[in-house]
């Protein structure tokens, strides 16, 4: 198709960086293409939105209607610039943002010209508030369109009119469902929902029916203009619908997260309120919201995981050729095994688990077809791509077809005698370049290498329980694991959809090691005469998902207790309270025997408090308060953060903060344990572990690299 | 040496199978899709071969099912083949994979391609039960109905003849030229050659036998299957505990009142799926490969619909003539054990020179079969026959006990519901 280009060529000279923004026009409709030329994403920057706008201002009379398309291949526009946010401080900054775009999207709103937002790709935030702001949308039939408002993700709320413009444009109460979750969905649904008013088919003709349709709205035979309808919902009823929401969001949140309350009050409060005076209530809450620590901390949370998206595997993060993996194997059908296993196949790998147990297998394949199966109930797939991707499956019993195997996860049981004879039998069995990984949670990535034909390529990969679920895997480099291997089993983790995190070998890793001082503290806790229920809720109420002594029931006592010894086994300095050895009853092993700290319903669900566990301990009673406990806790968690940096164990800081959250549900608005340490001021931890210290407390002997950074006046973070 | 395939040679390198289980078994819930995608994907696996390697998949069956058009596509992008990979899914009735192979070897030995992966997928329990007609026009016309009173009337045309659902496994075994069903094909030949209920009955116990005798040479053709409640690595057919009286008392199914075929001495209906793959001989060793056989000649034939039993004595002169061989030279003989009478009668047919005259304008008789020769390992009537699979089901046993046995020559034959025989030749590379 030959482009008339009728409108002069917009240059603005002073940004050698390039348009973000460019204009075609054709016969009365121009054409606004995003296009960021330094990024694959479009996003709503300050130079962006100024570019958008001087290109709306000098657009010629004639032009009647406008198409905004983006030019990459899976993105409309992906949001505000976040980066941008980071930068900005005070809530006259953030208010100076939200003003440059809610004056251009009003612009547009009022403009007699017609506008039409064509979506083909990512479509977040900004870019839905944007697309709000035009008279129609039309929004391309592919995987990768999807339309959301996730601000409420970052603790804050859309700014640019989409608390405003949304419950206007498709209702009250599915407005609600989008903003306070901030969940994104498909074009089809958004079709459903009067999100967009047409659907294309075939994406790359998106262009020309975005065209067709700006022609027939034109010709007159649909209204120019999108008129803003009425609020039509009683104010009675919106109450009760806010009621009923408010008591759902407060138990989702447990009142951790201020964001979705706001976005209620707020949609609440300025649905039936004139536009402008509505927006100018947005702009008063965003500000708000996006100072807090909270927002920050989600954010930088956002960034981690764009950051790991990013990187290689390889140590300063080149991108050299590496081998992929096309066919993995999964050595134990146990739990562990089946549920990577599952993972694998589910990503499309050819995967092989093998179990010298029939049973085993029939078990390991009934797990991972249940989470295909409830895939298909929540209708995330389809029936036929449910079949393909069960059959990337296949089961050995006989050990035979691994010789093409490309990486080979054993996930037997945690003994080293066992894994020394796995790993040797199949050693012999695999191709000459095949990479070992383990699954161990707490043995020496480096002593099992020495099993393996190549130490090399062996490396270790702990996947957290249920590995469909957890995010994290920590990826455990032995003193001989090469780099190639890690990048390999980096960039398949990846694949995987989770988000690896490279550890030095060492006892407990990270994640484990960074709970026991948490877990053990519980313990002593619990010794100086709190009780079970108190100290579990007093880290439930700061915010974590569950408390030390239910993580242990679901862990298992038996499996704590063995952690701990070998821990200590493995030179950790780890002290446990003498009693230690009495938790390990038969029949109350937790959550698994149905009894542990807790009562279990056979379903799994907790009742009481299993007084018979308190009463084994002898209480010296000191009376704690609760305060103190939630301290204690922490500050052993978060002084054994400091161990872990001494030791190099991981390469920086974030990386812990980032494990913690995703494998250890640290409470993520904290921003990690690090962070927290940051923001109770080190020299106050410092101070309280020195007093616990001379009560004869010598766990709380704080880290050197503490009391270092408090001599030399630094942060954590440089 | 005259032979049928002298361009290039075809070799097998590997095969596989999974158990075979009488229909409504313990694999009955498997869709043949997934039988043939768990042998297919076992057999890349043990045999190493890269995926890309494969230029062509073709694979038999009889009873498409309605939700997988071309069942062989969908088993190769199953198995994790590259959507650029060809595949096709033929049909010869019971000798569908010998045709699967043979087509197969027909490209091979032309040049066009170099590697494929063949077999058979059949799942008899999978065979729908169908509507009458009559209900099905009913069923139309009530889609189309707009108002009550058109409901109404169109579901009064409803008759009590509509309910009986027709049979797709019935219809699928009755010949549509002579109306005959295939037991009724194989009481003709029991008639025809005066095969006694005892001689059937015993060649029915020695197929037993023989079959839990060799249960490890069976068992190294078969990978298993794992379904929502068992691990499936066994054939079920084979009956330790199968004896003369037992079969005895068994009533005759097709003809209730002079008939002599029973359930006891025919095959069962079966499930399972069988996978081989086929290389040029010149790839094969480019690729490392050591053949198992050379696929030597092949040949098929008709006859009477109504003696299909005896299609092995129509297509094996042919094979054996396009490789040169007698039937003497045979180390080794499959014929497809679809009823006791009907390989009892091939059999005889064999070895009459009355019959080669009259039936193969041949001057002798085609050879005797020595039963020491035959289905050493059991057959149809202890293992099943999965009709859309069993034609390589017959070449892999053959080629695994050629093997075994270090024999020069094998024949695999088998009868075909239609009038027709299918015959294959293999000779041992070792």
């Amino acid at each position: 198709m030959c482009w008339r280009r009728t409108g002069r060529s917009f240059n603005f000279g002073e940004h050698s960086l390039g348009n973000m923004v460019n204009v075609k026009i054709k016969d009365l409709v121009a054409f606004i293409e995003w296009d960021d030329p330094n990024s694959s994403a479009n996003v709503l920057s300050e130079k962006s939105l100024s570019d958008f706008s001087k290109i709306l201002d000098e657009l010629p009379e004639s032009v009647q209607a406008v198409i905004l398309i983006s030019k990459k291949p899976s993105i409309f526009i992906a949001g505000a610039d976040l980066k941008e946010i980071q930068t900005l401080k005070t809530t006259e900054e953030f208010a100076g943002k939200i003003q440059q775009g809610q004056k251009i999207l009003l612009k547009m709103e009022k403009s007699s010209r017609t506008f039409i937002s064509a979506i083909h790709g990512a479509c977040l935030g900004g870019g839905t508030e944007l697309a709000l702001a035009c008279d129609y949308r039309i929004a391309s039939l592919h995987h990768s369109t999807n339309i959301g408002l996730p601000e409420v993700q970052l603790g804050f709320i859309p700014g640019f009119g989409g608390t405003v413009r949304l419950p206007r444009l498709i209702g009250f109460i599915k407005a609600l469902d989008l903003i306070l979750t901030g969940k994104t969905i498909p074009a089809k649904k958004a079709h459903k929902l009067g999100l967009v008013d047409e659907i294309e088919g075939i994406p790359s003709l998106l262009s020309e029916s975005a065209e067709k349709l700006a022609r027939s709205i034109l010709k007159g035979t649909r209204p120019r203009k999108r008129k803003i309808s009425a609020p039509n919902l009683p104010s009675l009823l919106r109450a009760v619908i806010v009621f009923i929401t408010k008591r759902g969001i407060l138990k989702k949140t447990k009142g951790f997260y201020p964001a979705p309350l706001k976005a209620l009050k707020l949609m609440h409060k300025t649905y039936s309120w004139p536009v402008e005076k509505a927006l100018a209530e947005e702009e008063k809450v965003f500000c708000e919201l996006a100072v807090t620590e909270i927002s920050r901390n989600l954010i930088r949370l956002f960034f981690m995981t764009e950051e790991i998206k990013k990187q290689t595997g390889f140590p300063s993060n080149e991108s050299k050729k590496n081998p992929h993996v096309s066919r993995t194997a999964v050595l134990g059908a146990g739990v562990m095994g089946s549920g990577i296993a599952y993972v694998c196949a589910d990503k499309g790998f050819e995967t092989r688990l093998f179990d010298v147990n029939k049973d085993q297998l029939l078990k390991g394949r009934k797990q991972a077809y249940s989470l295909w199966q409830k895939q298909l109930n929540r209708r995330k797939i389809d029936k036929f791509e449910k079949e393909m991707r069960q059959s990337k499956m296949s089961y050995s019993l006989d050990g035979k077809g691994f010789e093409t195997t490309d990486l080979m996860i054993e996930a037997v049981v945690e003994n080293m005698d066992v894994k020394k004879q796995v790993i040797e039998s199949w050693s012999k069995r695999l191709k000459e370049d095949a990479v070992f990984a383990s699954n161990t949670s707490s043995l020496s990535v480096t002593k099992m290498s020495k099993f393996y034909k190549d130490p090399s390529r062996f490396i270790g990969l702990h996947f957290f329980n249920p590995v469909y679920k957890m995010p994290l895997v920590e990826i455990i480099k032995g003193d001989q694991t090469s780099d190639e291997t890690t990048a390999l089993v980096f960039q398949f983790t990846k694949k995987l959809g989770k988000k690896p995190v490279i550890v030095k070998d060492s006892p407990g890793f990270l994640v484990n090691r960074l709970l026991m001082p948490w877990l053990t503290e519980a313990l002593y806790l619990l010794e100086e005469g709190l009780s079970v229920r108190t100290i579990d809720q007093t880290f439930t109420k700061w915010g974590f998902p569950m408390g030390p002594f239910r993580l242990m029931d679901e862990v298992g006592l038996d499996v704590c207790v063995q952690v701990i010894k070998s821990f200590i086994e493995q030179g950790l300095k780890l002290s446990v309270p003498n009693f230690v050895d009495k938790l390990v009853v038969s029949e109350s092993l937790g959550k698994k025997t149905g009894l542990g700290f807790y009562h279990y319903t056979s379903q799994g669900q907790s009742r009481a408090v299993n007084k018979a566990m308190e009463n084994l301990i002898e209480i010296q009673s000191r009376s704690l308060d609760t305060e103190t406990a939630l301290k204690r806790g922490l500050y052993r968690m978060i002084n054994e953060c400091a161990f872990v940096l001494e030791e190099e164990i991981v390469s920086k800081p974030q990386t812990i903060d980032f494990a913690m959250i995703m494998g250890a549900g640290f409470p993520p608005f904290y921003g990690g344990p690090l962070r927290c340490a940051e923001k109770e001021g080190i020299s106050n931890i410092i101070k309280d572990l020195e007093t616990w210290c001379d009560q004869g407390l010598e766990r709380f002997k704080p880290a050197d690299l503490l009391t270092k950074l408090v001599s030399d006046n630094q942060s954590l973070y440089k | 040496m005259p032979t049928s395939l002298q361009h290039n040679e075809v070799v097998i390198v590997e095969g596989f199978r999974t158990p075979f289980v009488k229909a409504m078994g313990e694999l009955a819930e498997e869709h043949p899709a997934h039988l043939g995608s768990t042998v297919f994907k076992e057999l890349l696996y043990r045999s190493k071969l890269p995926p890309s390697e494969v230029d062509e998949v073709i694979i038999g069956n009889v009873g498409n099912p309605s939700d997988t058009a071309n069942i062989s596509r969908v088993i190769a992008l199953r198995t994790g083949l590259d959507e650029s990979i060809s595949a096709l899914t033929v049909q010869r009735n019971c000798a569908s994979a010998l045709e699967s192979v043979t087509s197969a070897a027909y490209r091979i030995n032309s040049g066009l391609i170099d590697v494929a992966l063949v077999g058979g997928v059949e799942s008899m329990s999978g065979y729908p039960l169908l509507f009458s007609k009559g209900l099905v026009r009913v069923m139309l016309d009530m889609m189309k109905a707009k108002t009550l009173s058109q409901k109404l009337k169109t579901l009064l045309k409803i008759r009590l003849k509509y309910l009986k659902p027709r049979m797709a496994v019935v219809e699928g075994l009755t010949d549509p030229f002579v109306g005959l069903n295939m037991g009724q094909t194989a009481e003709v030949l029991s008639r025809e050659f005066g095969i006694s209920r005892e001689r059937q009955d015993q060649f029915a116990l020695e197929s037993h036998k023989k079959a839990c005798k060799n249960r490890s040479h069976l068992a190294e053709e078969i990978v298993p299957v794992l379904t929502d409640k068992n691990f499936v690595d066994q054939d079920i057919g084979p009956r330790e505990d199968q004896s003369m009286e037992k079969l005895g008392k068994l009533r005759p199914y097709f003809d209730r009142r002079y008939g002599t075929v029973t359930v006891g001495n025919a095959c069962p209906v079966t499930d399972g799926a069988v996978a081989l793959l086929l290389m040029s001989r010149k790839k094969a060793e480019s690729l490392g490969y050591k053949a198992q056989a050379v696929i030597k000649s092949f040949a098929y034939a008709g006859c009477s619909p109504s003696r299909m039993g005896l299609g092995p004595v129509f297509s094996s002169p042919i094979a054996l003539k396009r490789a040169g061989l007698t039937l003497k030279d045979m180390d080794l003989i499959e014929i497809n054990e679809a009823f006791a009478s009907q390989v009892l009668a091939c059999q005889e047919a064999f070895s009459s020179k009355k019959f080669a005259k009259e039936n193969l304008d041949m001057d002798q008789a085609v050879g005797e079969i020595d039963p020491e020769k035959l289905n050493v390992n059991g057959g149809a009537i202890a293992l099943g026959h999965p009709v859309g699979a069993t034609g390589s089901r017959l070449v892999l046993t053959l080629m695994k006990e050629m093997k075994r046995r270090k024999s020069k020559y094998g024949l695999a034959t088998l009868c075909v519901g239609g009038g027709q025989g299918g015959a294959l030749i293999l000779e041992n590379t070792h």
